[in-house]
């Protein structure tokens, strides 16, 4: 492609990387330039075999692509955390009385997990410092019977895999009692700081049906 | 929809999971990517893997500015390249031009030869000249991301893509010849 436009030059303007004004003068140029205009068609063409090649290949199906999902979540976030994560207290966002709450769901939850809980049988130990206005026994109650209707008992079960792998830093045991302390340090309000906006948002729901 | 940054920040923030959802938007453009690259099914399905893990493992490491797609097309790059190094295929581009060349003068080529010939002429591109027309032409990057994505300057970004294009259009020259110059791209 031997014409009056520089091959660089059309390269330029066929990418759209020349300023207005040159690129305007390069497409009348090539509006009434033969030779020039079929070098354009020609690297266009190049250009458009080659998005096609790519394009045409035969994808792989649907299970492929789950299967490598799968894979790559097992290799990675269920697996381990990467480099450099931060983890900020969500639960400073929350009003203390919700925070209180928030801790009661999780004990409960916990206490779910347990097998604790049963109503035929006894309540589980709920005590939480600085939790004078709210009635751990009532709010407990209700927090249960809204949890199992919002069909949140898979939450819970997430929730309490990562109370475990916090936990499982220290000697409790989850299995054996929920511990808390609030607002200290203690494994569940940590494991509140790991829950998702989306999970504390439900549970401040179901505080507010309350 | 999240953006890539938003994603990004939520995983550093403990939301792990949510990597699922980078990797389930890009696994397709990269297999696609390695695919050009000319690795075969199971060794983009290999690289593909290895390189989200890689980029989950080093999330942290992308700063300020650099976005997702183009920093984890330079892992997906990188790990090409052990591959290919592991595994050097020499196409003959003669042969397949030779064999355009041998269809009926004025017959259009037909699509499935066309492909196999662009195939064989990306494969004799070297790998930096290759890894930039992919990234500029099927993956529609500006040349800064390409730059970026490449580890090179600009203007050399630019420089390269313009000597593949036109080695490219050289080798192509005698399908192209016969090619409908009105082929637009889809
Ligand atoms: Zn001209």
């Amino acid at each position: 492609m031997r014409c009056c436009v520089d091959d660089r030059v059309m390269i330029e303007y066929l990418e759209g990387e020349l300023e207005g004004p040159a690129a305007a003068e390069i497409g009348q140029h090539v509006a009434s330039c033969d030779e020039c205009h079929t070098a354009l068609l020609r690297l266009r063409a190049v250009r458009a075999a080659v998005a096609d090649r790519v394009r045409d290949l035969a994808p792989p199906d649907e299970s492929f692509w789950k299967a490598n999902l799968e894979s790559v979540a097992r290799a990675t976030w269920l697996k381990s955390e990467p480099a450099g994560v931060v983890r900020r207290g969500r639960l400073r966002k929350l009003a203390p009385m919700m925070a209180v709450a928030a801790v009661l769901l999780l004990a409960l939850i916990g206490a779910l997990r347990t097998g604790a809980f049963n109503p035929d049988t006894r309540r589980p130990e709920v005590a939480v410092a600085g939790a004078d206005t709210v009635s751990a026994e009532a709010l407990v109650d209700s927090l249960y019977m809204l949890a199992r209707l919002a069909g949140q008992y898979q939450m819970a079960w997430r929730t309490m895999e990562s109370i475990e792998e916090i936990g499982s830093s220290s000697d409790s045991s989850l299995y054996d009692e929920v511990e808390m302390t609030y607002p200290g340090t203690g494994n569940v309000y940590d494991a509140l700081l790991t829950m998702e906006d989306e999970q504390v948002e439900q549970v401040l729901y179901v505080l507010a049906s309350n | 929809m999240r953006t890539d940054k938003q994603l990004v920040d939520e995983i550093l923030a403990g939301a792990t999971e949510k990597f699922s959802v980078l990797a389930e938007r890009y696994q397709q453009q990269v297999y696609r990517f390695l695919r050009g690259m000319n690795l075969d099914h199971d060794e983009a399905a290999d690289v593909l893997q290895s390189s989200l893990i890689r980029a989950y493992e080093k999330l942290d490491t992308i700063r300020g500015g650099e976005r997702f797609r183009v920093w984890f097309y330079t892992i997906a790059a990188n790990q090409a390249r052990n591959y290919m190094r592991r595994s050097r295929r020499d196409v003959a581009l003669d042969d397949v031009v030779l064999s355009a060349e041998d269809q009926n003068p004025g017959e259009a080529l037909d699509r499935e030869r066309m492909a196999a010939l662009v195939a064989v002429a990306l494969g004799n591109l070297s790998e930096d000249q290759r890894k930039v027309v992919l990234l500029r032409i099927y993956q529609e990057m500006p040349f800064s991301e390409v730059a970026q994505a490449c580890g090179i300057s600009h203007g050399n970004s630019k420089v390269i893509f313009h000597r593949a294009l036109k080695t490219l259009a050289r080798w192509l020259a005698p399908a192209m010849g016969r090619m409908d110059l009105d082929y637009k791209e889809r």
